[in-house]
């Protein structure tokens, strides 16, 4: 978000305004109230005798919520304000807003303060691409209510704005003539509800679900439940609170009405505050070990929704899992293909580790019987419509001019490129997939044999990875240069630019013995690791640019993702974690949080020993130090009833 | 979060939580307490006793990194 912007955000809901609070959003400005996928109000301003009042300061002081501390200008360095106007702004299906004005003299003043209101339902690819409406946008006044419309066809969105305190209502919004007495408060609360669909319109002050106490109890639940980490030096726990903290910010609740506690993790703020297949499921990996229930939330979600159909539009296949889901109006009336889009191929492999993940953490078979069908189904979709060519890879290509370009991590249009920075042509069969592919197939022969109980499909899925893991090492393998092609291209050439895809394939297991030292030697190396992370393209192949994004970024999708073959070859790990926390931005805040993290308590013991020592223990034991020889420490024998 | 899980080496077997730390030179201990998971929430900790300071790890890596490109 730029600068001079300050955003909330909870659940379909976020709130960008200016640092004064006021939004005043152009056509293709992603600023307002926006709610699933449609911007509920583009104008919401407040004037204080006609005035836009001055700023002091203001903060996002939660991811829900933001302060902003005003003043009415004098027109004078010479004279002073007597009033102070807080604003205070909390998000969740909708936002509320308390308005204080405090007269800080000993005369009473008289103001008038205008709040005003207007919607223009953009949904959000027409912000992004500044197209036109197509139905009528309507303005009315309910008794002390203002209600907000638009209609086209059958789609209807409508916000609900109320205030606490009576004042003038019109088509504009809001006017509140006040006399405040000397030393005196005045507040009123408004609530901003979006309405979805013909529904009736409610009173928005008592409809809001969430008030500031529950966003807050929410909130401290969140971090209290959640594993506690303490470091020396410190900032490996202040990355981890901070991750906690974003980690919070993005979950996205598919279905509120029905399941008010289930989340998974949105993509991002604020174009992708939506149900992405690949976000969710590799976001939802790696917190594992520190918040499982949004893996479960994420996979019995993807598992509903997996494709049943052949649709070219929107490049659906049975069995895969989906790319993205969103509910604006072009989704609507079909003139984008997100109702949801297909158009991601990792996804369902992604689908199908996280399956296996989930359950070798919390060991809840339940949910893997549950989820045996949509298993099956994508390890089909793998080889009959992942493979578009019987060749034995997972390729794509998009079958609509909608549709995306490149359907695999490196989303970008540009990210498959020759050494020499030609563009390969589709279908690509890009490395990482077929890691993922012999990976989902290990992992659910494990399955199949430990909760399915199908011996013979174990076998199959068994025998079937590790032709995939021979013929890959084969095919994909550039002896010349020493590590595996980015892709085969639509005519099965090597796309043999260098990129840290071949990390990914680490990370899958596919990778034989004797390459995974010359593969560790090329991500650590000075062309692909920068210090700072590793690149996803390598510096001196044509394609390099280092202000593009999947050509030279280091990333949190590239960087983390690589230990599984690192066992053994613990320099190339620690760099790279050394370089994933050196590159926490500086100076960068930790939010206020309910919990205190605890001081620095370790102590470097004198011992000259190199070799770390670790120990784990039940908690509620006494604490027992572990011989370093012992290369792993079993934490808990006893497993939960 | 996984670069936690990677410095702490964790990683479930059958019905139990293992870990095989493997801390960078400036980091001189790491704590977990409370893990979730199909075990009892389990507590786990790492040290090193020979952490250096970030400053001393960033200079020795900027000089092997010169040696590298020498060599390259």
């Amino acid at each position: 978000m730029a600068e001079g912007f300050i955003s909330i955000l909870d659940g379909s809901t976020f709130v960008t305004s200016h640092r004064t609070g006021d939004i005043d959003a152009g056509p293709d400005q992603p600023h307002g109230l926006f709610y699933k996928d449609t911007r509920h109000l583009s104008r919401w301003t407040l004037r204080v005798n006609g005035e836009c009042p001055g700023l002091l300061t203001a903060d996002n002081v939660e991811y829900h919520f933001a302060q902003f501390f005003l003043f009415p200008r004098t027109g004078s360095i010479y004279e002073n304000p007597y009033l102070s106007i807080l604003r205070r702004r909390y998000a969740g299906e909708g936002f509320r807003e308390e308005i204080e004005v405090i007269n800080h003299s000993l005369k009473p003043i008289t103001i008038e303060l205008r709040i005003e209101a207007a919607a223009d339902f953009a949904d959000l690819f027409e912000v992004k691409d500044a197209l036109a409406k197509k139905g009528e946008v309507s303005r009315e006044v309910r008794g002390h209510e203002l209600l907000l419309g638009y209609r086209r066809e059958s789609f209807v969105r409508r916000t609900l704005i109320a205030s606490s305190q009576p004042g003038d209502v019109s088509e504009e919004g809001f006017v509140f003539k006040l006399e405040l007495q000397p030393k005196s408060t005045w507040t009123t609360t408004f609530s901003v509800r979006p309405l979805v669909g013909d529904v009736t319109a409610v009173e928005a002050t008592k409809a809001l679900p969430l008030l500031k106490q529950d966003l807050r109890e929410d909130f401290t639940r969140w971090i209290e439940n959640a594993p506690l980490v303490t470091s020396d030096p410190p900032i490996i726990q202040q990355v981890y609170l901070r991750s906690l903290v974003d980690l919070a910010a993005l979950r996205f609740y598919p279905y509120p009405d029905i399941f008010p506690q289930f989340a998974l993790p949105a993509a991002g703020l604020p174009w992708f505050m939506a149900l992405f297949g690949r976000d969710s499921l590799i976001t939802s990996y790696q917190a594992l070990p520190f918040r499982p229930e949004l893996a479960a939330t994420s996979l019995v979600v993807l598992g509903g929704r997996q494709g049943r159909a052949c649709d070219d539009f929107r490049d659906e296949e049975p069995g895969k899992i989906l790319h993205e889901l969103r509910f604006g109006e072009l989704t609507a009336f079909g003139e984008r293909p997100q109702s949801p889009y297909y158009g991601t191929a990792d996804a369902t492999p992604l689908f199908l580790i996280l399956l296996d993940e989930y359950e070798r953490w919390t060991g809840d078979a339940a949910l893997v019987r549950r989820l045996e069908r949509p298993a099956r189904a994508a390890l089909q979709w793998i080889d009959q419509y992942g493979d578009r060519d019987g060749d034995g890879y997972i390729e794509y290509e998009r079958r609509a001019e909608t549709g995306l370009e490149n359907q695999c991590w490196k989303d970008s249009w540009n990210s498959i490129l020759f050494a020499d920075g030609t563009l390969a042509p589709t279908p690509r069969a890009t490395c990482e997939l077929q890691g993922y592919a012999y990976d989902a197939k290990v992992r659910c022969a494990r399955l199949a044999r430990s909760i399915f109980r199908d011996a013979a499909f174990a076998e199959r899925l068994e025998r079937e990875a590790a032709d995939l893991k021979a013929r890959f090492n084969r095919d994909f393998w550039i002896p010349e240069r020493g590590f595996f092609a980015l892709a085969l291209d639509g005519r099965k050439r090597k796309v043999d630019s260098l990129t840290s895809n071949i990390g990914h394939l680490l990370w899958s297991g596919i990778v034989e013995d004797d390459k995974v030292e010359p593969i560790v030697r090329h991500l650590m190396g000075p062309a692909l690791f920068s210090g700072w992370g590793i690149r996803t393209m390598a510096d001196g192949e044509a394609g390099f640019n280092p202000i593009e994004y999947h050509t030279v970024r280091s990333g949190p999708t590239t960087t983390p993702s690589l230990p599984r073959a690192w066992h053994g070859m613990d320099i190339a790990r620690k760099r790279a974690a050394s370089a994933r926390l050196s590159s926490t931005p500086r100076g960068s805040s930790v939010f206020a949080c309910p919990r205190s993290s605890p001081g620095t308590s370790a102590r470097r013991p004198a011992s000259p020993s190199n070799t770390p020592r670790h120990r784990a223990r039940r908690p509620g034991r006494p604490e027992r130090p572990c011989s370093p020889s012992v290369s792993s420490w079993v934490s808990s024998r006893r497993a939960k009833s | 979060m996984l670069a936690i899980r990677i410095l702490m080496g964790l990683e479930p077997k059958g019905e139990e939580l293992t870990s095989a730390p493997v801390l960078p030179d400036s980091i001189a201990s790491l704590s977990l307490r409370r893990v979730p998971g199909r075990w009892e929430p389990a507590d786990v900790s790492a040290e090193r006793p020979d952490a250096r300071s970030r400053i001393d790890v960033i200079r020795d890596w900027l000089a092997e990194r010169e040696g590298f490109r020498k060599a390259a």
